[in-house]
Order: structure tokens, then C-alpha cells, then sequence
């Protein structure tokens, strides 16, 4: 298998795109089997999938909107918010299949006809992938794993994110073959013919804070150890969002170091968290988080640093590898999910970021993406939705 | 993060990679370890069953199968730990294509797996989850198929770890499949009812089954001292050194037969077949024990030469041996050879009158004496029936011949005792050879035959021997049977009638029928002169039938003309053959029936000679027939060699005296007496008497004189035709006199 990345922050969408794909090209004068697309929910996103249908049309599509650009091997591509990447994969021996569904009302279902349709396409019903990424619209995250898991079981990994744009508009997009959606779940199933390896965490440390979930709904918290659990927050982050307590408000910005975290398992008895961030406090003093919640699960407050947002992809890179035994040199490209929130906590060191992970991909080629959410395996094999998350997919050559 | 915090992070991840490397080589200590043990099982059906439980140690699942495409493209279960899969064949998809191109697959829900929709319900409804795990290799494509009852059961996990395997369970299946080769192998080896081994060129055992003890009757362990040269007879023992030989020298195979001797001194032919082994000096032998088949071969050949009754050669090889003795004798002048041709004589009523299983009997002794006075370098052989042959070989006058069929007459003169009869069958024999320079055997058969028959109208127990004239003689009969066939069809034939007189008053009583050919290049024939020829064939049955029919149409005629006495008859002559007929009383009423006749008109003649040999049977015929209404003359009185005193058993009517006697009556006083004691005689039997061949008043008068009451004679009429009988009759019933007919 080859993996070969390009990327272009021209500001005309069919210039960005056409740029991007004869970059792949220089590196494999033919179509690749699957091509990831992302890019800024500012581009023309059809012009987009237009002009790339025609360079190549026979290759698979699959891809969504991104905050504020993309990371490559080559760096942070944003410019003015305008950026755009492509991951072209080149593996013969290897099936990929791209499909997807809308989701109307009904996230679980839309998500089992969309993996349905990916593997009809690739001609392989019933078989097993060895990998599923999505990209969904934010919102059903966890229905969506969830109507994957219904049809391919729970032994499947999956990764992905969620589609983003720049300013939590709604702006966001995904794209499957030569549909863009705006509320869809776009889910690809790889048989690939060489390993594919993943990784999924966080770059937080869990506090002593904890409290149990007593009233919930959604994606809303509303009580915490039977208190407002926006008070209880305020009072886990020493006061961080008390302008907001009367009223409520966006805190996304201001909590992106500090999100709440649900142990998923242990290993070696260290325990490891899927994570929720906080992003507006609401009338009724409850928190507004991107990832569902349910009552009884126990939150534990969670801290991090720019530093550890910094080098905690490298690590989760390296982590890929590690934990499937994997040497660097092995490595053939990757596909990295970064959360739109650290990277916005971290914006001015993105470039060291993209250095951990070059360093940890021996200098593969790697497309990163910014997503309002991020899917993953945990090393215990639970497939989770969760924010301010790493998620790394690599394959090996 | 904190340096600890790091260093605690790294820990965990090389943690996280010794457990997982720890798990790897579990799996890979566990697969080694159980496929090396696959090697030790003794079946193709245990190894595979090793083969699943070494495979359930790294992963779970519930039953597995073997798929193996065959010819027709379609895949067949050739081992399962399910008996139920046995039954069902695949058509490979896109999705065992794949598989079969070496990509293991797991399936999650085999509903939607083409392939696997076909599944019969009973299968189907067990079977959810399956991992498909190539075996495929340059011979041959295969796939392990492991499944699970639930869904989703089978993931990434498990398609590692076959991958990871697939190559060492693909070995291990190899394994299987040597496993059963050779277990198939050695079984055909060891049941194999031919004998297989392998043998060093210098004829040493390696390897044997036991199909070599069975034959050979020498135990394993003392055929494995042995060299094979051993056990083989003298006479192929160069052979077997020449098959060694050649193989030495790089022949590939031979085949061959020996014959070999067993253990308790009987000897086998075996077939045997050689070949060359991929090891040096050694080669593989088969041999099949084909003794019994060489015996029924050498049985049908001797068969197909030989009279299975009597054990003398047949027809066929003696016909044979003369060709070739005709070939040597156009060579070579001096290589002379003869053939006698022996018929026995009376043979058929021997074997009627004592049934044919001592008939048969006879003929092997007669066989038996025959091969007596012949020496070993001759041919005897039985042509069929009662006819033999003998071929002499290799001899230097005729008279050598002559003196052999002497002393065959010899022998057979001396009488066979069997069943407490004591039976003298004596031959006719006709003796030919090649001093006439015969060209081929059917002419030098011809020939001997036409002597046989000579000898035979000689009166038996003789020998005649061919001379030209014979054949010419032969053929002019030929001739004169072909031509009466022809005459009978072409109306050539006639009855002329002579009248048989009452010699007191001159009445006509009634006609003698006389046969006559009107031959178109010989004239007119007398019955002489061809009824003998006809004797010889079918021919005198069909002139039998053919006089009785004429004579019956003509009373008819002359019945619707004529008043006729009720006394009146014809007198037919019946021939031997008609008299044996099996059905000569059925048609003669067909024919008197048919003409609206009384039996009574119809007499039959019959000579002694008809019924000497064969009394009682004769008694029972003639009785049948004079129960009908026919009475009975017995013709030729006196030229047989029956005795007077038993004539009375026989239901005569009348004694014809024969001609020969009439005639010599007036010229010695004994040939006067004997017709006078003739005469009397039958009429003390009750007989009338009618004397033939009345030519001269004296002879009528003598007759006259001894109260002979009826006769026949050109002295009142010869022979005439039918159409001039009735002129006859008319005028004898006006008693106007005798006609003056000139006799034809």
C-alpha cells in the first residue's frame, strides 16, 4: 500500500482541489482507491467534489468540512480559514467502499444504511471490515457508532469525526463520493491489504474532582451530585465560568482545558476517559456538552495544558504503533483526528504538533483533521464518541 | 505533563505492548506447537480433528469445515467436524475468490454472502458467523471455514491471526492431504489382491504386501530372504535377468510373464509389470496371478480344436493340419500324406435303439480304438456325428493308408461291451490321398467321402479307396440329383402303372406304381437309375410324397371315369427313409383324405432290408399303417437277408417273390423249389403271394401250376401310363380281354 498526502490553501475552490490532487499525482500517476477529502466549510464544498469527481473518477470519496483547514506532514494549512487536504491511498489488493445516509430522525438507522451502502459498494456484504471511519454531522455521534456496531458488531474499530467549520455555525458538511451533505453520516469501510492500527485519547489528566451524574438529558447535564452542574463545574475550575452561572453562555473557549471525563476502562489499572467538553452553560444552570451523558455515569474533572494538547498526538501516534507492535518504519501514511477545540487552545503551536506526529509516523505522509467530535477505539476495544479527543488511524506498508 | 506523568505513559504503552506481544507468541507457541503434533496423527480425519483443536486454543468458534474446489468448479467439504456439510457443494463468489486468492475474510452474517445463501435451511439456521482462512496452494485451492452460531462473532482480531497462520495451517492441511494420500496409498497397497512391492535390481524385497504370501504361500519374513529369482521356474529365469538388465541400462518399465513356484511345488504365472523408482537401484513391481486364466485359455484353445465328447481333434483343426500338410506336400513331392474317411456303419440305429448316452459312450470307445492303431504323429479327428478322420502323415506308398484302415476295421470288429450289450459297430472307409495332388482340403474331404460311400454300398466294414473315375462317377450323380430336382419341378416325372393280374381269370386286381424321369437329355429313366441317388438326400421323401400324391390323384380320376372293383388297389414302393418318417401316416391321410379315397386303395411296398435292423420299431409302423386301412406287401422276397419264420411278426399282407427268382424257376429244379417253398410259406402265414417279373408262358404256367394266385410281368403288360389305365379298366370291367399294349 501507498499512502501520499496534499494539501492547498488557495483561496478558489476548484484551483484548491485541482492543486491538491495533481500534488498526489506527482507521486503516483494513477487514481488511488479511496481518496480523503477535508476541508474548510468556507470552500465551495460541491465545486469541490465536482472538480474532484472529474480528476478522479474512479476513485472512492469520502470526507467533510474542517476547522479552520488541515495538518499534513507539511504542516498547518490555514489560511484565513481556508484550507483543504487530501489522503489518496494506492492499495490494489486492498477494498474500500464509501457510503452514506441522512439523518432525519433517526441517527442508529441512518448510520446501518450508510455502512450497508459502503459495502455494497466495495462488493463485500457481510464481511467484516477491519476498519470503519465516518464522518458524521455533530449531534448523534453515539447513534451513529451505534447503527454501525448493529450491523459489523462491536469488534470492528472505528474512527473518525465529526464535521466542523469555523465559527460553530452549523456550516458544516460531509462528503461521500460525489454527494456533499449537510446532515449525514458518511461511513467507509476499509479492507485494506496491509494492517491498519489505531489509537484513541486524550490529552488530559484526571483530577480528584468527580461527581455523579443525577439529572441528565441529551447531551445536557443538568445536576451533579444533585447541585446545578454548571455550579459544580465552577466550582471544580476554581470559578472559570461564574460570568456565566446567572445567565448561561457559549464556554466552549474557556473550557477546552478543562473537560469532563467518563472512565471508559483500565489498563493496567490505569484507568483510561472518554471525554465531553462543555460548551455553553444553559438557563436552568445545566452544561451543554458535546457527547451524550446519562444519569449515573460519574464525571471526573480533567485537566490538561497547551503542552500536553501539543505533544499528546505525537503520543497517541506513537501509541498506534506501540500497542500493535508496530515499528515506525512500517508505517505507510495515517489519518489523524484532532479536535477542533484543543486545536483551537493550541492554534499557535500547531506546527509542534505536526512535529510530534511527523516524528512519530517517521515522516509519513498524514492527514490531519480539526472535527467538532471525535470517534475512536480504546485500547479495551470501546468503540466512544468523545471531545477534545485524539484519533489516530495508521496503516503499515 | 510532568516527567513522571511521561514516564508513566511510556510504561503503560510498553505494558500494553509486552501483553500483546505476550499474547502473540501464546498464539504463535500454541499454533506452532499444536501443528507440529499434526504431523504424529495417523489419519487424515484425526489430523484434522488436531487441527481444529489447535485452532480453538487461539480462537473460538463451533464447527469448521474444509472446502476444496474440484473439477467442476464448484467446492465440496473433504473434512468437517460437522457430518451434516458433507453433502452440500459451493460456487465460489467473489467472496471465496478472494479468499482462495489468499485474503482471509470474516463474515458477520453469512445471510448476505451469496455463497453462502444456498446453504440448505437445516445448515443455515445454525450458522451466522464464519472465517474464511485460505489453504490454497500451487496444486490446489482450499479454504478452512470456521463458524459460530451469533453474529458478529468473528472480527479484525481473528482475521490477523489467520492471516498471521494462514501459511502454517495451509502446511498443516498439506499434511492432511500427504496424510491421506498415503494413507490411501497404503491401503490400496496393502488390499491390493495383486502383489506390490519393491524390489532391487537384484531382485531383493524392500516393501511387499501381503497379496506375495497369499500366492506364493511363503511367509513375509522368508520372501524378504529371498531374491526373487529363487521361486521362478528355470525356464524364465533369463527372462526376469533381461528385465533387470534393461533396467540397469535405463530402460523405464517392462512387462512380462513368468511363472513362478510356491511353496508347495505348484506353479503360478504371474503378469507382472516393472518400473523404475525415483530412488536409485530400486524399482516397483505389480504381478497379477493369472494361472487360472492361462488354464481356461489353454482350455478354450484346446477346445476350440478338439471334439469335446471323444477328445480327438475337430473339424476345424483337422481341416487345418491338412491345409498345411497340402502346402508341404506342393513344396516337397516327397512329403505324401493320406486321408481315410470313416463312417460308421448302422451307428443311427445303434443309437436309437439304445438311447444316446450310450450312444455317446460308443463313440469314445470307438475313439478310443481308432487312436489305438494310430501313431502320435497322425491326426485323428471326429468331423461330427459318426464320421471320423484320420490324417496320415509323411508317408511313402498308398498301401500304408490301406493298412491302416485294415487294422481300424480289426479293432472295430471285436465287439464293445456296453450296458450288457455287446455292440459291433463296424466302419466304412473312404481312403484318398496326396498322389492325387489335391490343391485344398474341402476336395481331398469330397473325395474320401464319395470312397466312403462306395465302401459303404459294398455293405459296410470295408474300404474303398478314390480313384478318378469315382469322381467322375460322383459327379455325374451330382449331375442327376440336380437335374431330378429340377425334373420334379418341371413335371419331368411320371408313374407308370403295371397291373398286377389275377393268374387264375386274368383279372387286373390292381397296379403296381412305377416311377419314371423323363430326363431331357437321357430319356426315359427307370427308378434304377435314380432313386438310389435319391436315397442319399431329402430327395426320396419328397419323390415319396410326390408318387403317393400322383397315384391317389390318378385313382380319383379314374374313380370319376370308371366303376372301380372294391377290390381294386395301387401298390406304392416306400423307401426307407419315408417308412422312418416321423410323420408318413399323418400325411398319407392328408393325401387320401384330400382326395376323398378310401385307404383301402393304397398298398404299400416295402423291402426286407427296411425292416431287418430295426424289427420293432418296423412292427409298430407298419401295424399303425395297416390299422388305417393300407395292407402291406413285403417286395423282393428273398434278395434280403431276412429270415421266413420271423415274417409272420411282421402285419404282411402279401410276399411279392422277386424276379430274380421267377426268372431262374424254369432253368434249375432248385430255384423251382425255393419259389414253390416261398410260395407255400407265405401262404401258411396267411400271405398271398404275387410273383414279379413274369415274362415267359413256362414261368406262368409253373406258377399256375403251384397255386401262385397272382402275378406281374411284361408277359401280360409292362408299365404304362395313367392316361391309358383307364382304357384298361374300362375294357377288363367288359372283360374283353387284354389289351395289347407294347411295353414301354
Amino acid at each position: 500500500m501507498e499512502i501520499w498526502s496534499a494539501w492547498s490553501t488557495e483561496k478558489n475552490s476548484k484551483i484548491a482541489v485541482s492543486d491538491a490532487y495533481f500534488q498526489l499525482q506527482k507521486h503516483k500517476n494513477k487514481e488511488p482507491q479511496i481518496i480523503f477529502l477535508y476541508c474548510s466549510a468556507t470552500y465551495d464544498s460541491v465545486e469541490i467534489l465536482k472538480e474532484l469527481n472529474t480528476l478522479a473518477p474512479h476513485s472512492a470519496i469520502h470526507g467533510g468540512t474542517s476547522c479552520l483547514g488541515v495538518m499534513t506532514e507539511n504542516g498547518f494549512h490555514s489560511n484565513n480559514g481556508l484550507g483543504l487536504g487530501m489522503l489518496g491511498l494506492y492499495d490494489p489488493g486492498g477494498h474500500y467502499g464509501v457510503g452514506y445516509a441522512e439523518i432525519t430522525d433517526n441517527a442508529r438507522l441512518a448510520s446501518t444504511q450508510a455502512i450497508s451502502a459502503a459495502l455494497e459498494q466495495c462488493e463485500c456484504p457481510g464481511q467484516v471490515p477491519a476498519m470503519v471511519w465516518m464522518t458524521a454531522a455533530p449531534g448523534a455521534e453515539e447513534d451513529v457508532i451505534q447503527g454501525i456496531q448493529d450491523v459489523v458488531g462491536t469488534n470492528t474499530p472505528i474512527t473518525g469525526g465529526s464535521s466542523a467549520d469555523n465559527t460553530v455555525s452549523g456550516d458544516w458538511k460531509q462528503f461521500s463520493n460525489n454527494r456533499v451533505l449537510d446532515n449525514a453520516v458518511v461511513i467507509t469501510v476499509m479492507f485494506p491489504s496491509s494492517n491498519a492500527m489505531f489509537a484513541f485519547h486524550s490529552g488530559y489528566e484526571p483530577t480528584e474532582k468527580s461527581g455523579i451524574v443525577t439529572e441528565a438529558e441529551g447531551r445536557i447535564v443538568k445536576k451533579i451530585d444533585h447541585k446545578p452542574a454548571a455550579e459544580v463545574y465552577n466550582e471544580w475550575s476554581d470559578n472559570n465560568i461564574s460570568d456565566y452561572l446567572e445567565h448561561g453562555g457559549n464556554i466552549l473557549s474557556i473550557t477546552s482545558l478543562h473537560p469532563l471525563g467518563r472512565q471508559v476502562g483500565a489498563v493496567s489499572e490505569v484507568p483510561y476517559y472518554q471525554l465531553a467538553h462543555p460548551d455553553k452553560v444553559t438557563q436552568d444552570g445545566g452544561l451543554s456538552l458535546f457527547s451524550s451523558i446519562e444519569e449515573g455515569e460519574k464525571l471526573v474533572f480533567m485537566s490538561g495544558t497547551k503542552n500536553s494538547l501539543v505533544n499528546r498526538a505525537g503520543r497517541v501516534a506513537s501509541s498506534s504503533l506501540a500497542a500493535h507492535s508496530t515499528p515506525a518504519d512500517q508505517v505507510s501514511g495515517a489519518l489523524v483526528v484532532y479536535c477542533a477545540g484543543c486545536m483551537l487552545t493550541v492554534q499557535d503551536r500547531m506546527e509542534d504538533v505536526v512535529s510530534g506526529l511527523k516524528e512519530a509516523l517517521n515522516n509519513k505522509p498524514f492527514l490531519g483533521l480539526f472535527t467538532f467530535g471525535e470517534q475512536g477505539c480504546f485500547v479495551g476495544g470501546e468503540n466512544r464518541h468523545g471531545n477534545l479527543m485524539i484519533s489516530v488511524l495508521t496503516f503499515t506498508k | 505533563m510532568t516527567e513522571s506523568e511521561r514516564h508513566l505513559e511510556a510504561l503503560i504503552d510498553l505494558e500494553r505492548a509486552r501483553v500483546l506481544e505476550r499474547e502473540l507468541r501464546l498464539e504463535s507457541e500454541t499454533l506452532l506447537s499444536g501443528l507440529n503434533t499434526l504431523s504424529k496423527s495417523e489419519s487424515p480425519q484425526q489430523m484434522f480433528s488436531e487441527l481444529i483443536k489447535v485452532l480453538s486454543s487461539v480462537f473460538k468458534f463451533e464447527d469448521a469445515f474444509i472446502l476444496v474446489k474440484a473439477d467442476n468448479n464448484y467446492m465440496s467439504v473433504v473434512a468437517s467436524s460437522n457430518e451434516h456439510f458433507f453433502n452440500h457443494e459451493w460456487l465460489p463468489g467473489k467472496l471465496f475468490q478472494r479468499v482462495i486468492a489468499g485474503e482471509p475474510i470474516a463474515i458477520f452474517n453469512v445471510l448476505h454472502v451469496k455463497e453462502w445463501q444456498s446453504l440448505p435451511e437445516l445448515l443455515l439456521s445454525d450458522t451466522r458467523s464464519a472465517l474464511h482462512v485460505p489453504l490454497s496452494n500451487q496444486n490446489q485451492s482450499a479454504m478452512l471455514v470456521c463458524i459460530h452460531s451469533e453474529a458478529h462473532y468473528f472480527g479484525p482480531k481473528q482475521v490477523k491471526i489467520a492471516r498471521r497462520f494462514a501459511p502454517l495451517i495451509s502446511q498443516a492441511y498439506l499434511n492432511i492431504e500427504l496424510k491421506r494420500s498415503v494413507t490411501e496409498r497404503d491401503r490400496l497397497f496393502t488390499m491390493s489382491l495383486d502383489m506390490m512391492g519393491i524390489i532391487s535390481f537384484d531382485g531383493k524385497f524392500k516393501q511387499l504386501n501381503s497379496a506375495w504370501e497369499k500366492t506364493l504361500g511363503y511367509t513375509t519374513a522368508e520372501l524378504y530372504k529371498t531374491q526373487l529369482i529363487t521361486f521362478v521356474v528355470p525356464q524364465d529365469r533369463r527372462k526376469l535377468f533381461s528385465v533387470f538388465r534393461n533396467l540397469d541400462k535405463g530402460s523405464i518399465n517392462d512387462d512380462f510373464e513368468i511363472c513362478c513356484f510356491t511353496k508347495n511345488n505348484e506353479i503360478k504365472c504371474l503378469l507382472c509389470s516393472i518400473g523404475i523408482c525415483n530412488i536409485e537401484k530400486l524399482c516397483y513391481v505389480v504381478a497379477r496371478d493369472i494361472t487360472t486364466q492361462k488354464v481356461i485359455q489353454k482350455k478354450l484353445a484346446y477346445e476350440a480344436d478338439h471334439d469335446t465328447l471323444t477328445g480327438l481333434a475337430n473339424r476345424k483343426f483337422i481341416l487345418n493340419k491338412i491345409s498345411t500338410v497340402i502346402q508341404r506336400s506342393l513344396e516337397n513331392k516327397n512329403s505324401r500324406f493320406a486321408v481315410l474317411f470313416l463312417d460308421l456303419d448302422r451307428f443311427k440305429i445303434v443309437n436309437d435303439s439304445l438311447g444316446h448316452l450310450l450312444g455317446d459312450e460308443l463313440l469314445i470307445e470307438i475313439s478310443a480304438r481308432i487312436r489305438k492303431v494310430i501313431f502320435s504323429k497322425n491326426t485323428v479327428a471326429r468331423l461330427g456325428g459318426d464320421e471320423f478322420l484320420i490324417l496320415l502323415e509323411n508317408i511313402q506308398e498308398l498301401n500304408e493308408a490301406v493298412e491302416i484302415a485294415e487294422l481300424v476295421q480289426n479293432e472295430l470288429k471285436l465287439p464293445i461291451k456296453l450296458n450288457g450289450f455287446n455292440i459291433v459297430c463296424t466302419t466304412s472307409i473312404g481312403i484318398t490321398s496326396s498322389f492325387l495332388d489335391y490343391q485344398n482340403p474341402v476336395d481331398i474331404l469330397r473325395d474320401a467321402d464319395i470312397a466312403m460311400y462306395l465302401a459303404k454300398a459294398q455293405g459296410g466294414a470295408s474300404y474303398s479307396v478314390f480313384d478318378s473315375k469315382m469322381h467322375t462317377k460322383a459327379v455325374s450323380q451330382l449331375k442327376l440329383e440336380t437335374d431330378l430336382r429340377s425334373g420334379l419341378s418341371k413335371n419331368e416325372l411320371q408313374i407308370f402303372y403295371q397291373p398286377i393280374f389275377n393268374l387264375e381269370n386274368k383279372d387286373i386286381e390292381g397296379f403296381e406304381a412305377l416311377l419314371r424321369w423323363n430326363h431331357k437329355e437321357k430319356g426315359l429313366l427307370s427308378a434304377q437309375q435314380f432313386i438310389p441317388i435319391a436315397e442319399k438326400s431329402d430327395l426320396i421323401s419328397i419323390l415319396g410324397q410326390w408318387t403317393i400324391e400322383k397315384v391317389c390323384h390318378d385313382i380319383f380320376n379314374w374313380q370319376q371315369q370308371t366303376k372301380l372293383k372294391e377290390t381294386f388297389y395301387v401298390s406304392v414302393n416306400l423307401s426307407a427313409k419315408q417308412l422312418w418318417q416321423k410323420d408318413l401316416l399323418e400325411q398319407v391321410k392328408n393325401i387320401v383324405n384330400a382326395h376323398n379315397l378310401s385307404p383301402s386303395f393304397l398298398k404299400f411296398e416295402i423291402t426286407e432290408n427296411m425292416i431287418i435292423d430295426n424289427s420293432r420299431n418296423a412292427i409298430s409302423i407298419l401295424q399303425r399303417i395297416k390299422d388305417y386301412g393300407i395292407n402291406l406287401y413285403i417286395d423282393d422276397f428273398g434278395t434280403g437277408y431276412s429270415s421266413l419264420s420271423y415274417l409272420h411278426r411282421f402285419p404282411f399282407d402279401v410276399l411279392k417273390i422277386d424276379r430274380s427268382f421267377v426268372s431262374r424257376m424254369e432253368l434249375d429244379q432248385s430255384s423251382l423249389d425255393l419259389v414253390r417253398t416261398i410260395n407255400l410259406l407265405a401262404k401258411s402265414l396267411g400271405l398271398e403271394v404275387i410273383a414279379e417279373g413274369i415274362e415267359t408262358q413256362k414261368q406262368l404256367d409253373l406258377l399256375v401250376d403251384m397255386n401262385c394266385r397272382y402275378g406281374q410281368g411284361f408277359l401280360f403288360s409292362s408299365p404304362i401310363a395313367a392316361k391309358e389305365i383307364i382304357t384298361l379298366l374300362k375294357n377288363s370291367s367288359k372283360n374283353e380281354g387284354l389289351p395289347n399294349i407294347v411295353a414301354l
